[in-house]
This record gives C-alpha cells, structure tokens and sequence, in this order.
C-alpha cells in the first residue's frame, strides 16, 4: 500500500479527534456525576429516569398526603377523648343527681357545672386545624355548631353537611380523613341542655344516664373509626418510604456514573490518547528530506 | 552513417526531459498540501532509433537510440474511488445535518432536568393535589397558578423554539440551493475550458483537479449522477435532468409557496417544473423541516390538546371558592393548543375561581380538585393506551433513539468516507519521499546528461583541434 504525508496527518487527526471525543465523554460522566444528560446517549436509560423522577414526584406527593391526614385524624382524635371525657364525667354528675339525697339546691348547682360541660363540649365540637373545622364536612370555614336562646342558652344549630373530606394516598386509593359526628355531637349537646335544665329544675335526671351511655358508644365507634384510619395511614406511609427509597435506587442504579468503573474508562482513555500522541508526533516529522546531506 | 554531432543531440534531450521531470516533482511538492490536487508524473519514452528500416538505409550495424522525449504529464487519479466517495459523502452529509439539527432540537426539550416538561408536568399535578388538600387555602391555589402558567411557558417556548428551528432550516435549503447553482456555473465553466485544452492534445491535469473537487463538494449537498463526454466535458444530472451539460448550466430555484407557510419549494428555474431531491444535504434538510420537526411540533400539539381538554372537562364540573362553575381552567385556539395554550384569564385574575369542589357552597370540598390531579394516571392518549406524562415520556425516548440513530448512521459514513479519503490519497496523494527520491534522480540524470555533452566536446576537440597536424612545425 502506498501511504502518502496526507494519510498520515489525516490518520492521525481523525482518531486523535476519536480519541479526545472519548476522552472528553468519560470526563463529563465523572464530573457531572452523571451517565447521560441528553436523551439520545441512552434513550432508554431517559426514559426510565422520566418516570421514575415523576413516579417519584407522586410519592412525595402522597407522603405529603399522608402527613396532612395523620395530623387530621390525631386532631379528630384529641376531640373525640376530650369529649369522650366530659360525656363521662357529665355521666357521673347525672348519676349523682339521681341520688335521693340530693336537694333542689344540690342540683342547681350541679346544673351549672353540666352548663361548663356543655360549653366545653362545643368548643370541643368547632375544633380547627389549620383553619378548618374538623365536623364540618365541607363547611370547614364556618363554626360547625352553635348554641342560641337563653342564657342559658337552650338551641344547638349544626351549620356543616355531611361531606367526606378525602385525601389520596395512592394511584386510585383514596382515605376519608373527617369524621360524619355532625348528627351525632348535635344529639349529644341536646342531651347535655336537657340534662341541665332538668337538673336545674331541682329534678332528678331520669333515663337521660341511659342516654348518655348511648352517646358514649357512639363516640367510641367514631373514635375506632378515626383511629382504624390512622393505623391504614401509618401503614401506608411506611410503605410509601421504602417505595421511595427503591425509587431512588433504582434511578441511580440508572442514571448515575459508576465513579470506579468510569475512572478506569478516563484512564484507558487517557493512555489511548497519549499513546495516539506520542506516535503522531514520531510519524508525521521525519521525511527522507531529513537524511539527504 | 551517423552524424557525428548525433550524439550532442541526444544529450540535449535528455537534459530537456530531466529538467521538465524536475517542474513536475516541483509542482508536486509545491502542491502535496493543496485540496483536491492529484500528484503528477512526467512520462518518458525513448525516441525513434535510427535508422527506420527502408532500402535507402544508412549502411550501419544496427539500430541505435536517439534518446528521450516527455510523452505526457499524467495525473493519477482513480475514477471508481471518486464515484464511491462521492456516494458515500452524499450520504454522511445528509446523515450529519440531520444529526446536528437533531440534537438541537433534542436540547430544546432539557430532558432529564428539572426544567423540562417532565417536571412541570408533575408539579402541575401535584398542585392540584395540594388545592385539593387545601381548597381554602390562597396561597395553594396561587401555587398551582403559577404552576399551570409555568407549564403552559414551557410547552409554548419548546413549540415556538422549534418553529423557529424549522425557519432556520427553510433558510439553510435556500442558501443550498444557490451553493449548488454556483457549484453548477463554475463546473460549466470548467468544462469550458478542459476542452479547449483537451482539443490541442493536453492534459488538462490541475483543471480537472479543480472540477472534481467542485464535484466533490457538489455531491455532500445534493444526488447527483454525471458522465463524462469524450470531449472530456463532465455532464451532472439531478433526477433524471442535466444540471450541467458541457458549458451549460441549468439552475435551480428555492421559490417561497404561500400555499405552504411560504416554505421554499424547489423547482427547476427554467421551467418551474418540480425538482425532487433523492440524497444530500439538501435530502436531510428537507426531511427535517418536512418530517422530522413537523412530527414533533404535532406530537407536543397532540400532548397540549389533550391536557387543555382533560382539564377543562373536569374543571367545567367543578366549583369554585366563590361559586364559578362551567369555566375552562386553560385557553388554547383548537388545532393549535401547544402554540396557544394558557391559564384562562378568569383563573388568573381570582384564583378563587379554580373549581375544586364538585358542589356549590362547599369550601372545604377539594375532591374536584383531587378529580383533576388523577388525570395524570388516566390512559386519556394514544387510543387509551398511554398518560399524558408516559405520552410525553414515549417521545423524549423516541427522540432519543432517533437522534441517537442519526449519531451512529454518521458515524458510520464517516468511517467509510475516511477509508475511501485514503484509498484516494493513496492514488493521488503526493509523498514527499517520493518526490526526494525523483528529485535525486532527475537532478543525477541532469547532471550524467552533461557530463555527456562534455565528453562529446572533448571527443570532436580531438577531431576538430588535434588531428591532422603532420607537417606543422
């Protein structure tokens, strides 16, 4: 084969660009931590990445979701104890009431402690997170009850509806974070106004002990209700996690160098190009010019 | 009987051959460097012996050389390897335009990044998530506004980068085609003059050079065939039509059509007739402002349309904080949603008017809201077989491979262009050993030719000075 100067220089500028294109490439992943930045030099690896960061997105979406229910339902929880408490104790005062040795007066004055009850109780009623009204279905920006007539007063208004408040947690998987009580709490408050005015009237409390215990169940399926939706929360946020981290593993595993296994590359590379301009620069300078007298 | 100055004779000739050698190692050293050049060899032939065999003939013992003559100056120079680089150049241009645009445009779109449509997309859905979370919440909602504005900038800035891409590359086919009608008028011009060399017995070596390197560079921009007449005129033609035909030329038009956005459409000037281009430069360019960036700009269209409709559906059920229903979420002019799309004005103004309650008067209501941010997972593209987000996710990959694909094609060519460069250079390439080594062999031949001449002298000085000197005292 006859080889020309031209071939030669040629030669040697077209794999010297190979080489530095090469050499340049690995320098990139390394410095940039990362395998590929643009679609076309791994489209699959891209599209992995695409859903895996949007993937991704959406479980820190639905993790976000899970707080915002979790601080819901443990709100709705504090309400539902304190009030379980003060149908408790408003219990033991109709139960003292009963007492056949009580006098009208004993009662009257048992009457105003069931009045600070029933205030408590519907304070604990219009309880706020953030703003909203946990009982008021989708009324969230209006107290949910309140009291009128008297003093003392002697109506209680439900202002909510029965809306479900939901938060997604999951592709399809929604949760109903409120509680339905608005029925429940306003039979509640009715009973603790009879209660009073019986009391007040110097009368002995009669079946409403009966009824009482009734409100104590129902407040006790509201309570495993809002606590059966924490437990589903707590699970699925623990689910979510790991969900999480497999997802960043998975998009490392995919889109970041391999820092060991480039390093060995960036000094292959380096040794071809130095190779490359090493003989270049022995080849392409002597001609037979230089041997000639 | 020879004469005895016969010999002076010879000499003188073989002094003229080595000098006119000497130019053309001169003229190729001169020239190893220059583009397109074909190294050039003087090509030396014994002269008639004497004597020609006749009756008549000088009575001598046999025939004897008279020396030396330059037959020609012959350019080397390998027909088939032109025509395959030819071939092959057409093809690696139009591969390395499609992969330079390509990649343009590919960088239009940052993916991955946090600035591409990927990640607008999921953080437009995930507001509505947290407006669902919130619904009373204004500074959610004013979120999610900007959100939406920013999706709606970047699906309007990537189809608008790529339209004007697309101008560019309308722009790039006109200035081709006047390179080609320049090309075309200097090859004619060319022929011109090759023969009217050719016609007096010459070699038109140096402008034959130049006319195949004008054809060369011809070939990266458009399919051509040529021939070579025996007149040696080289006739070009373009489907089936001559570009070039002896001193002619015919030259093409790039002519702006209304009917088609004023795009270049490109005819034949003479006539107006339709010119189809089969491979070049021109081929890629064409491809991509024909095909290529049109599909995109129609896939990120096709993305827009559904989005705008998805969501405005759902948004149309949906009530707002102060009571608005049956209102769109975004705007867009049907047909071309990616050009057009944005926040609707009402939305803008009071982002108390995102709807994101399924009923009238229920402020703490987000399952609208909730409605509308599940759209992400429903198959609404595609027939009902992909997302919007995996629709969109489809074509980067898509993007992908395709400029990958022109990458590797590119790549390839290139390696076969620079084996066929070599096999061309090592026809025509001058190396400079070579001509050291022509050059001692002329200068020595030059030198032994004088040599000659003087001992020739010596000999009749004998004859002339010497001899015949009997009587002289």
């Amino acid at each position: 084969m006859r080889i020309t100067n031209r071939m030669l220089s040629d030669d040697l500028i077209y794999n010297l660009r190979r080489n530095t294109e090469r050499l340049s490439k690995v320098q990139q992943q390394i410095s940039s931590g990362k395998r590929f930045t643009r679609p076309s030099e791994d489209p699959t690896g891209v599209s992995q990445v695409l859903t895996l960061s949007a993937e991704a997105a959406r479980t820190d979406q639905y993790l976000r979701n899970l707080d915002n229910a979790k601080a819901w339902l443990g709100a709705t929880d504090t309400a539902l104890s304190d009030l379980t408490a003060i149908v408790q104790r408003a219990r033991e005062l109709a139960l003292q009431g009963s007492n056949d040795t009580m006098s009208a007066e004993d009662r009257r004055s048992i009457a105003k402690e069931v009045e600070q009850l029933l205030e408590h109780a519907v304070q604990t009623g219009n309880t706020a997170l953030g703003g909203q009204y946990l009982f008021a279905g989708f009324q969230t920006d209006t107290a949910p009850f309140t009291l009128s007539g008297g003093p003392p007063p002697t109506t209680v208004t439900y202002n909510g509806d029965n809306g479900e408040i939901q938060r997604t947690i999951g592709p399809g998987q929604s949760l109903t974070i409120n509680s339905q009580a608005g029925a429940e709490f306003k039979a509640l408050f009715e009973t603790l106004i009879s209660l009073r005015d019986t009391l007040d009237a110097g009368n002995r409390p009669g079946s409403q002990v009966n009824v009482l215990d009734a409100h104590l169940d129902g407040l006790l399926e509201l309570s495993t209700q809002a606590g059966a939706r924490l437990n589903r929360v707590e699970m699925t946020t623990d689910r979510l996690n790991e969900i999480k981290l497999n997802l960043s593993a998975l998009r490392s595993a995919t889109e970041d160098t391999q820092v060991d296994e480039a390093a060995i590359d960036l000094m292959s590379a380096q040794n071809v190009y130095q190779a490359g301009l090493a003989a270049g620069a022995k080849v392409i300078q002597p001609s037979l010019l230089d041997y000639l007298r | 009987m020879r004469s005895s100055f016969a010999d002076l004779n010879t000499a003188m000739r073989a002094l003229m051959a080595s000098q006119y050698a000497l130019s053309v190692v001169n003229h190729n050293i001169s020239n190893a460097n220059t583009e397109g050049y074909s190294r050039q060899a003087a090509k030396l032939s014994a002269t008639e012996a004497f004597p020609i065999p006749a009756f008549n003939r000088a009575a001598i013992v046999g025939q004897l050389g008279t020396g030396v003559q330059v037959d020609m100056i012959q350019r080397y120079r390998n027909d088939f390897v032109d025509l395959q680089l030819r071939t092959e150049s057409e093809s690696l241009s139009q591969w390395k335009v499609t992969q330079d645009i390509l990649q343009q445009a590919e960088l239009y779109f940052h993916e991955p990044s946090e600035n591409g449509l990927n990640a607008a997309l999921s953080r437009f859905w995930n507001s509505w998530t947290e407006v669902g979370n919130s619904p009373q919440d204004v500074a959610v909602r004013q979120a999610l506004r900007e959100n939406a504005t920013d999706l709606a900038g970047v699906i309007k800035s990537t189809y608008s980068r790529l339209s004007a891409l697309r101008a560019d590359v309308n722009d790039q086919i006109g200035l081709k085609v006047q390179e080609i009608n320049s090309l075309a008028e200097r090859i004619a011009a060319l022929n011109g003059q090759i023969v009217k060399v050719q016609s007096i017995g010459y070699q038109p070596n140096d402008l034959r050079d130049q006319r195949d390197l004008l054809v060369d560079q011809l070939s990266q921009l458009i399919d051509i065939s040529y021939t070579e007449t025996s007149t040696g005129a080289m006739a070009i033609s373009v489907g089936g039509r001559n570009l070039v035909f002896n001193q002619e030329y015919r030259p093409l038009a790039a002519v702006p059509d209304p009917a088609n956005g004023n795009l270049y459409s490109l005819q034949w000037q003479e006539d107006g007739s339709a010119l189809t281009v089969m491979g070049g430069e021109l081929k890629g360019l064409l491809d991509l402002r024909d095909v290529s960036l049109p599909g995109m700009q129609a896939t990120l269209n096709e993305m827009a349309a559904a989005l705008v409709a998805q969501v405005n559906a759902a948004h149309r059920a949906g009530y707002g904080l102060n009571g608005a229903t049956a209102q769109d979420f975004f705007t867009a002019t049907p047909g071309s949603e990616a050009a057009t799309i944005a926040v609707a004005p009402a939305i803008a103004a009071d982002v108390a008017s995102i709807a994101s309650a399924t009923s009238a008067d229920a402020p703490g209501d987000g399952s609208n809201a909730l409605a509308i941010a599940a759209i992400q997972q429903q198959k609404v593209m595609s027939g009902g077989t992909a997302s919007i987000d995996g629709f969109y996710q489809a074509f980067i990959s898509q993007l992908g491979v395709d400029v990958s694909n022109a990458k590797a094609m590119t790549d390839n060519q290139q390696v076969l262009v620079q084996q066929l460069t070599q096999r061309k250079q090592e026809e025509s390439g001058v190396s400079l050993d070579e001509e050291a080594i022509d050059l001692i062999r002329y200068q020595r031949a030059y030198q032994a030719a004088s040599r000659m001449v003087t001992t020739i002298d010596e000999m009749l000085d004998q004859v002339i000075n010497r001899m015949g000197l009997v009587g002289r005292s």
